[in-house]
């Protein structure tokens, strides 16, 4: 097996590959154009791979996989806006677009592919979407739809209740939607109220349109099944253990998936994760720190892996402006100078860690780079002696004690990030408290709306598809579409900005509108950035068709299959 | 005059017995280790700003730093001093253990005691309550509890010490009645003796020994407690070093990469527990009658 520095090759040919939400929307209006991928970003380094020598076996059928996530999923609906419900649910589901799996796509790279839509959707016009469905697909043989064929009043109604539905926590991201209609069984028109550019790269996401029968909208049924027309069949549950799936022998594209079962096994202690990792309990892990990577690599040499220069275990500052002492910016900027991101970097991220701010920089290529935010730049420097005199300049020149609010549920070094910070903010005398919360009041109540919490929040990393949500979520003053505007943020100068960069159909001009949004940001440090990180996915090396992704979900599986057979 | 001479003999001379038994026992080796062990890390605990070298989340650039004269435990993964810490993680896991066993042993002892004193509707009560917390796993029990209450070293102290309770009540109330059984508190009690002087002189002394066995026993399970509340953010506050957040967090992420991370705060909690184990034994040779005069 020998280690390829596939990235480097490919690299220099990004701008073709990567189709961002708006360049996907400006193809399928006809423009064609790919626009400047990396967009002045700071370029992430050349990541590590081991993707081994691809094989030359035909795929072949039968076979079981483990995967690990770190904690339960709240609940099972499509309208939940959860890392742990997309990582287990999407497994029975489908979306009209997908985002395309392949070792030779870049992770942080967005193309977009047609799954349940016969092809790319027609655009006659830049307010109208026209989806042709692929004929004879069967939702699974269970309850309640019973095997029966998918129509387009199915797609209707589903997406009908994500931009409607009062149990969708995305009704923010298609409200710019005016109406949806089932031409016929086959033929579904999306038609818009004005421009929308992240819809297509959004309905494809983790957390996308998942198609699921109309019945399941009444009662609780999405909350406690998952039954779409997805590659697998979930079979069980059993809560802080796992999920089992079996492969759904009526899935719509022939001969996949070759996997016949599929399971999802909860493990909180990344420590144990790595120990059913090496003794094969689970055959593929994600967001491993690059510490525990090299012992890995040495350790099982056949397995294979990706470094991913997502956020994990960086994040984000969130405090909450409404009320003292963070609604005084000079507060907020001395927090920032007090946060050493050198030191995190080192401590978690073997020194390959980047300045992060709203948008993370390596996740997602569109971020500006920490040197072009203008004279805000200087609040990323590690700067104790000038955040003591911000701090005393706005009245606080002994420091203040704050609440600082996690989740130990993202993990251990999610915990240690936390925990290396209180020193950092000790030295220019914030003093926190630190308060544990379980992972499923933090997502009913703190990282959602009602953003139950005072003080900070220490965020996590994560991932979209496009830009727009780290802006719109994050940024926006109503808490049904800033679904995670956990700062509180409400400033005049935002909300225009955020409504153009969605209208803005030239990809340039966009990211010129997002660029502003995030100066913004950046001088008034409503959010504030940490680091991106370079975590590792692992797989074993009989796994074939897997490669690394940033979405919380595993498309992956659909054409996953062992090499063994 | 004489009378009251051999009366002032006969009250001193048990005394002078019973210290001349008590330095005899505590210059066996294993006590004297005991106590050693004990009174060293009480010590740490107590003067760990003058002993620690570091601060106890003070950073330092050396990350996952092996062993060595300037780090004589190491560091860990974020810097930080493993010697330091052990030190000042001395001060909450003997805090919390302590406060934990000591809630957890008094109520249980009183419950028991009285329970089974007593008898009837009372003991009936009293025993189905300890049902019911026997039959929830200890370390659940602790972190509903924890988790009702909110994390900080009192409440994880008051979380664990409940958790512990059935054990001690229990021991206590099956010690209470075999004592009810035996003729000298049949004889108390035709003596005219009444329920305090019969509890206190006569079934607590007998019932002390077996309860400090469970106490020591109950210590380790009060200390890895605290690991596990901690690992779920329910136990010692975040930034705080205790033995078991040492044990519990990091150090088994990194066990393979820097192994003493989690041997260092290993190695202190086995020695306190086996310290703690020791001198129960040697408190109950001390103080159990019909032990007593015996070498």
């Amino acid at each position: 097996m020998s280690e390829r520095a596939l990235w480097q090759r490919r690299l220099g040919r990004r701008g073709a590959l990567a189709l961002g939400g708006a360049a996907a929307f400006a193809a399928a209006c006809g423009g064609g154009g790919t626009g400047p991928a990396a967009g002045g970003a700071g370029a992430p380094g050349t990541p590590q791979a081991r993707l081994g020598t691809p094989t030359t076996k035909q795929p072949k059928p039968g076979g079981s996989l483990t995967i690990r996530i770190t904690a339960d999923p709240p609940n099972w609906s499509p309208f939940t806006a959860s890392t742990y419900t997309a990582a287990t649910a999407n497994m029975a589901y489908n979306k009209l677009l997908k985002l395309k799996v392949s070792p030779e796509i870049d992770p942080a790279d967005v193309v977009l592919e047609p799954d349940l839509a016969e092809k790319m959707p027609e655009t006659p016009d830049e307010l109208t979407f026209i989806f042709t469905l692929r004929p004879n697909v069967k939702f699974h043989d269970v309850p309640p739809a019973n095997g029966r064929l998918m129509t387009a009043e199915d797609v209707k109604a589903a997406i009908d209740a994500y931009r409607s539905d009062s149990r969708s926590a995305f009704r923010a991201d298609y409200s710019s939607i005016d109406s949806v209609e089932a031409v016929d069984a086959r033929t579904v028109r999306v038609k818009l109220k004005e421009p929308y550019v992240p819809l297509l790269g959004i309905s494809a996401g983790q957390y996308g349109w998942r198609i699921f029968p109309k019945e399941m909208l009444e009662g609780d049924d999405l909350k406690t099944k998952a039954v779409g027309t997805g590659p697998f069949i979930l079979e069980s549950y059993a809560p802080s253990s796992k999920a089992t799936y079996r492969r759904n022998p009526n899935y719509f594209k022939s001969g996949l998936p070759y996997l016949d079962s599929l399971t999802v096994a909860i493990i909180p202690q990344d420590a144990s994760a790595l120990s059913a990792f090496q003794t094969g309990q689970v055959h593929v892990i994600t967001q491993v720190d690059c510490t525990n990577a090299q012992q890995l690599k040495n350790q099982k040499r056949d397995a294979r892996y990706q470094q991913t220069f997502d956020n994990h275990p960086g994040g984000y500052i969130a405090v909450d402006t409404s009320r003292p002492p963070f609604n005084d910016a000079r507060v907020r900027q001395a927090l920032s100078m007090a946060f050493n991101r050198k030191a995190e970097s080192d401590a978690l991220m073997c020194g390959e860690g980047r300045p992060d701010q709203l948008i993370p920089t390596g996740a997602f290529k569109k971020a500006l780079p920490i040197n072009q935010l203008g004279e805000a730049a200087k609040f990323w420097d590690y700067n104790p002696a000038e955040a003591k005199k911000l701090l005393a300049a706005a009245g606080y020149p002994e420091g203040f004690e704050v609440p600082l609010n996690y989740t130990p549920q993202y993990g251990q070094q999610h915990v240690s990030s936390a925990e290396r910070a209180i020193a950092d903010f000790a030295v220019v005398g914030i003093r926190v408290k630190p308060q544990a919360i379980q992972y499923n009041e933090w997502i009913s109540q703190v990282y959602r709306p009602p953003f139950n919490f005072t003080g900070i929040l220490w965020g996590p990393s994560r991932y979209y598809t496009d830009p727009d949500p780290y802006v719109w979520y994050w940024l926006h003053p109503d808490p049904k579409q800033g679904i995670s505007n956990q700062s509180r943020v409400n400033d005049p100068a935002l909300l225009p900005l955020l409504e153009k960069q969605r209208r803005t159909l030239d990809e340039a001009e966009r990211l010129k509108v997002i660029g502003e949004i995030q100066k913004i940001v950046a001088a008034q440090q409503y959010y504030i950035g940490r680091n991106t990180g370079n975590a590792y996915a692992f797989w074993e090396g009989w796994l074939e068709g897997w490669s690394a992704r940033l979405v919380y979900d595993f498309p992956q599986v659909e054409q996953a299959w062992d090499s063994r057979r | 005059m004489a009378t009251t001479t051999l009366q002032h003999a006969a009250m001193t001379l048990p005394r002078r017995s019973s210290l001349r038994r008590l330095s005899r026992r505590l210059a066996r080796p294993a006590n004297t280790f005991a106590v050693l062990v004990l009174m060293l890390f009480v010590a740490a605990a107590l003067l760990a700003e003058l002993v620690a070298p570091y601060g106890s989340n003070q950073p330092t650039t050396a990350y996952f730093a092996a062993p060595s004269a300037a780090f004589p435990f190491g560091t860990d993964n974020l810097g930080r001093d493993v010697f330091s810490r052990v030190i000042y993680g001395a001060r909450a896991s003997l805090l919390v253990g302590a406060l934990a066993v000591g809630i957890g042993t008094l109520s249980g002892a009183v419950l028991g005691i009285t329970t089974g004193y007593f008898g009837g509707a009372a003991d009936f009560l009293g025993q189905r309550l300890v049902d019911i917390l026997m039959s929830l796993p200890g370390i659940l029990l602790a972190l509903v509890i924890a988790a009702g209450l909110g994390a900080s070293l009192f409440n994880v102290a008051l979380a664990i010490g409940i958790a512990i309770l059935p054990n001690s009540a229990r021991v206590a109330r099956g010690s209470t009645l075999s004592v009810l059984g035996m003729p000298f508190v049949e004889a108390a009690r035709a003596t005219g003796a009444g329920h305090g002087r019969i509890l206190l002189r006569h079934v607590l002394p007998n019932v002390t020994a077996p309860l400090l066995v469970i106490a020591s026993v109950q210590l380790g399970f009060a200390i890895i407690s605290e690991a596990s509340l901690s690992y779920l953010g329910l136990g010692i506050p975040l930034g705080t070093p205790s033995w078991g957040n040492m044990l519990s967090g990091s150090s088994l992420l990194f066990m393979q990469r820097a192994p003493w991370m989690g041997i260092a705060p290993g190695i202190a909690l086995t020695l306190v527990i086996l310290a703690v184990n020791l001198l129960g034994d040697f408190l109950r040779d001390l103080l159990d009658p019909r032990l007593r005069g015996r070498e």
